[in-house]
């Protein structure tokens, strides 16, 4: 539908201008809060401004010294763990060795495992105070001096290589170039993007391309995000918020990410759910830029990490899942359970946006209304009946 | 004409037995019709059969459907499969896995090894009596224990165990698979008989028919019988299938009609076709998004048995039971050299029991709950049974074993819901195990994938 993408891009322009433009006449005081909207200005345009995120990576701070976080060891991956868990010493069974392992990763339990597993040892880590208190487990930013930061996912997996400089860590910021996991947050109410006191920012997946530079690794302000209402119904979330001296903070909300690898070759469900997330962004035109923090839930999160990049994949960076859920399990700090286990980890997220021209679906389009509701199942049924 | 691929094929098959057509009349048929395909010179006792998903297949007199063992090379693991003339598939059973599937090492011992089958066992070869001359695609090779073997554009054919009637595709089907999913049998055919310009590709609902480079095409419900109702501002979103003037006017279900004086547009089944401007998806839907257009099938794959819906899920269109509640299907391939499947109940369990449940039964069952069936309900195709399964073996039983449960089975294996699942949409058992599941794991039942074709472009895409 390269037309009509091309024709919204078009009228997402047109739209925003004619919609920036009316907005005066609407309220006085908008008008007089923001500068006359020209055709393709970036910037708040009709009281909302939207952004698409080009960048995240877990909140994992980084020592000069790894000895300090983790004088031991960084943690073992499925193959060393697999060699001390079952030594060749005589004959090895796929039942006794590979599927015990996988059973394990697939289905944890508290057993022990004879295998060590590191933690991040020390005080300095960032993130976000997500409970405004300042407990025995929170770190202080090395940068700010900010005490009471609340980051256990930091701990458990400071000390594992693929969250540290390995694949993991280098692939997530790609994440969200993915057509699967395009991420727009859209403020609305907004009178000013230095203080204003009562703003939303509804979270949306988008359709559409993120746009780069000539060499594809830097993006650019300035692109269009169809919204997609259909297929990303759970990632549509509403926070009130406040913008003070440009910085946005919202309320905390749980919210649904999608999070498909990269490599992940099939697109289920490999999305997670994060508890009391809130946003900490300093927002200019065409850019915001900052924390998403919150409580990962610990199920969505393991077995997200599980779903899209298997044992060979986690074999790259260290991460074997066993271990790695006994850990999560131990520093999760939120949401107990009836048993009174913690259900969710504290985390934060880096995060980058851009800015882009959001345009809500449904506008007619090439003389066609795409209503987006027939199935493919309908196509199939419609085929049966003619045969 | 014969065919509209190639008129060549034509003066071949005039001398040689075509396929499907009652060549044999000693010979197994199949009840499903054979969708049009181009005939193609045979060898003595082979036939061409429909089957319900997978489009018109080559089979054996006694209607086994025939495969090959292409090499697959994913991910440098290592070559799996077999090369043209080099038939590797023998009666010696492999007892040690051949460390394909890393991050494990070979030579661990198989599960069930002192039951384990051959290859053979499991694939028998299709061999050639002694005075079986080429023909065509069709040639002999030499097995390692001498035995001549047939083979079709060079790769060995066998059947399969696992087939049981006429038109059965019980082995490994067409439908693609993800991700290093190891080296799967694939059952061999004829091409369908297409225009040049066209394709036909197999997915859960059916044969749909595509462009050459694998776009969708649709039908209108305005257009009459071979009329054209699609204006210029029409046309704007869809796009006229053009056919040379020299194509011919009608061929079987297709033909020609002059929308304008010297345009000429494609019909199927007298309707006009055409594609969506601007498509980006491969075999995509979104033309069928709008009222009144339709994406073609040659032949729709069975209907979904009465109570199974399609529901949208994040990554597309999900088939789930009449609660909402996705549905799942198994997949296992093992280590070994032979690649032995291990996601059939007449086959070992512990595969999928360590991924279901750790090894525990009622584990399994309980995340990965069955899909049952009521006693009213009956079985609607052969791709769609209801089978009665002892769910604390896996093992299909006769009805009342014990522990036996009467449960819906597609490709005549278990399908299932997970726990998890609380929402209609929900799929969190996608990907569920080994590499993603495609080794030995659940994915959920897709009819409609939104992202898969632009899970590996990081390069800025969207959607469209």
């Amino acid at each position: 539908m390269k037309h009509i993408i091309l024709s919204t891009q078009v009228s997402a322009f047109a739209v925003a201008a004619s919609l920036a433009l009316t907005a005066g006449s609407a309220s006085a005081q908008q008008a007089a809060a923001q500068p006359a909207a020209k055709e393709g200005a970036l910037g708040v345009q009709n009281r909302s401004i939207g952004y698409v995120m080009v960048f995240e990576n877990r909140s994992i701070y980084q020592a000069k010294d790894a000895k300090t976080q983790c004088p031991v060891a960084l943690n073992d991956g499925p193959p060393e763990q697999f060699k001390k868990l079952y030594p060749e010493n005589g004959e090895r069974t796929v039942e006794g060795t590979r599927l015990a392992w996988e059973g394990e990763l697939w289905n944890p339990t508290k057993k022990e495992l004879d295998v060590p597993y590191y933690e991040v040892q020390g005080k300095v880590g960032r993130g976000m105070n997500l409970d405004g208190k300042v407990g025995p487990n929170d770190y202080v930013d090395p940068d700010t001096g900010e005490k009471g930061i609340d980051n256990q996912i930091y701990r458990t997996v400071g000390c594992t290589f693929n969250y540290r400089d390995g694949q993991t860590s280098t692939l997530t910021p790609q994440w969200r170039r993915a057509a699967y996991n395009i991420f727009v947050i859209e403020l609305t109410d907004v009178d000013s993007l230095q203080n204003d006191d009562d703003v939303t920012v509804t979270t949306y997946r988008g359709n559409d391309r993120l746009i780069t530079d000539a060499t594809g690794n830097e993006y650019l302000p300035g692109g269009s995000q169809t919204l997609d209402t259909r297929w990303g119904k759970r990632y549509i979330t509403a926070f009130k918020g406040k913008i003070k001296d440009g910085v946005l903070t919202t309320e905390a909300k749980d919210l649904i990410m999608p999070a498909a690898s990269v490599y992940a070759p099939r697109d289920g469900a490999p999305d997670i759910l994060y508890r009391d997330m809130r946003f900490q962004l300093n927002l200019t035109d065409t850019q915001a830029n900052g924390y998403m923090g919150g409580y990962a839930d610990v199920w969505t999160w393991y077995y997200h990490s599980h779903k899209t990049r298997d044992s060979r994949h986690q074999a790259y960076g260290g991460t074997a899942g066993p271990t790695l859920y006994r850990a999560l399990m131990k520093n999760a700090d939120a949401f107990p359970d009836a048993n009174g286990q913690n259900t969710a980890i504290s985390t934060a997220l880096d995060v980058k946006f851009v800015h882009v021209f959001v345009q809500h679906p449904g506008a007619q389009v090439a003389g066609m209304v795409n209503h987006g509701t027939q199935s493919a199942e309908a196509a199939a049924t419609e085929a049966r009946t003619r045969e | 004409m014969l065919n509209l691929r190639c008129a060549t094929h034509f003066a071949a098959a005039a001398v040689v037995m075509f396929a499907g057509a009652g060549a044999y009349a000693q010979t197994q048929k199949s009840k499903v019709p054979v969708e049009a395909f181009i005939a193609e010179l045979m060898p003595a006792g082979v036939q061409v059969l429909g089957t319900e998903v997978d489009g018109p297949v080559f089979a054996t007199a006694a209607g086994h459907t025939l495969y090959v063992w292409p090499e697959n090379d994913q991910n440098d693991q290592g070559v799996r499969g077999e090369r043209e003339g080099k038939p590797t598939c023998t009666d010696k059973v492999t007892r040690v896995t051949a460390g394909f599937h890393e991050p494990y090492p070979p030579n661990l011992i198989e599960v069930d090894v002192n039951t384990r089958p051959s290859c053979t066992s499991m694939w028998p070869p299709f061999l050639a009596d002694a005075g079986a001359k080429p023909v065509g695609k069709w040639t002999i090779v030499e097995r390692p224990d001498g035995a001549k073997q047939w083979a079709y554009d060079g790769l060995a054919a066998y059947t399969s165990v696992l087939d049981r009637e006429p038109g059965d595709v019980f082995d490994s089907g067409k439908l693609h698979a993800g991700g290093d999913s190891g080296a799967k049998r694939k059952p061999i055919g004829p091409e369908a008989d297409v225009p040049a310009q066209f394709e036909v590709v197999t997915l859960p609902l059916g044969r749909m028919l595509t462009d050459i480079k694998g776009f969708s095409v649709y039908v209108w419900d305005r257009d009459g019988a071979n009329k054209s109702n699609c204006d210029a501002a029409c046309q704007e979103t869809f796009a006229p299938m053009l056919a040379h003037a020299s194509a011919p006017k009608v061929h079987g279900d297709w033909g020609v009609i002059e929308r304008s004086p010297g345009v000429f547009q494609w019909t199927y089944r007298k309707k006009p076709l055409y594609s969506l401007v601007g498509e980006e998806q491969r075999a995509a839907f979104h033309g069928s998004d709008i009222p009144g257009w339709h994406n073609v099938f040659t032949q729709p794959a069975p209907a979904f048995p009465k109570g199974f819906a399609v529901q949208d899920a994040p990554g597309g269109q999900v088939l789930a039971n009449a609660e909402g509640r996705t549905i799942y299907i198994y997949t296992c391939i093992d280590d070994t050299l032979d690649q032995q499947i291990c996601d059939h109940p007449s086959l070992n369990q512990k595969y999928r029991l360590a991924i279901c449940g750790g090894g525990d039964p009622k584990r399994c069952v309980t995340q990965f709950p069955y899909v049952t069936a009521n006693a009213n309900e009956r079985s609607t195709s052969r791709i769609w049974q209801i089978k009665t399964i002892d769910t604390s073996t896996g093992k299909y039983v006769e009805e009342g074993a014990p522990n036996a449960t009467r449960i819906w089975t597609y490709r005549d294996r278990p399908v299932y819901y997970f726990f998890k699942d609380t929402n209609p949409g929900d799929s969190y058992g996608d990907s569920w195990g080994e590499n993603n599941g495609w080794i030995n794991g659940f994915h959920a039942f897709f009819t409609r994938e939104e992202y898969r074709k632009q899970y590996m472009d990081t390069s800025g895409s969207g959607r469209r």
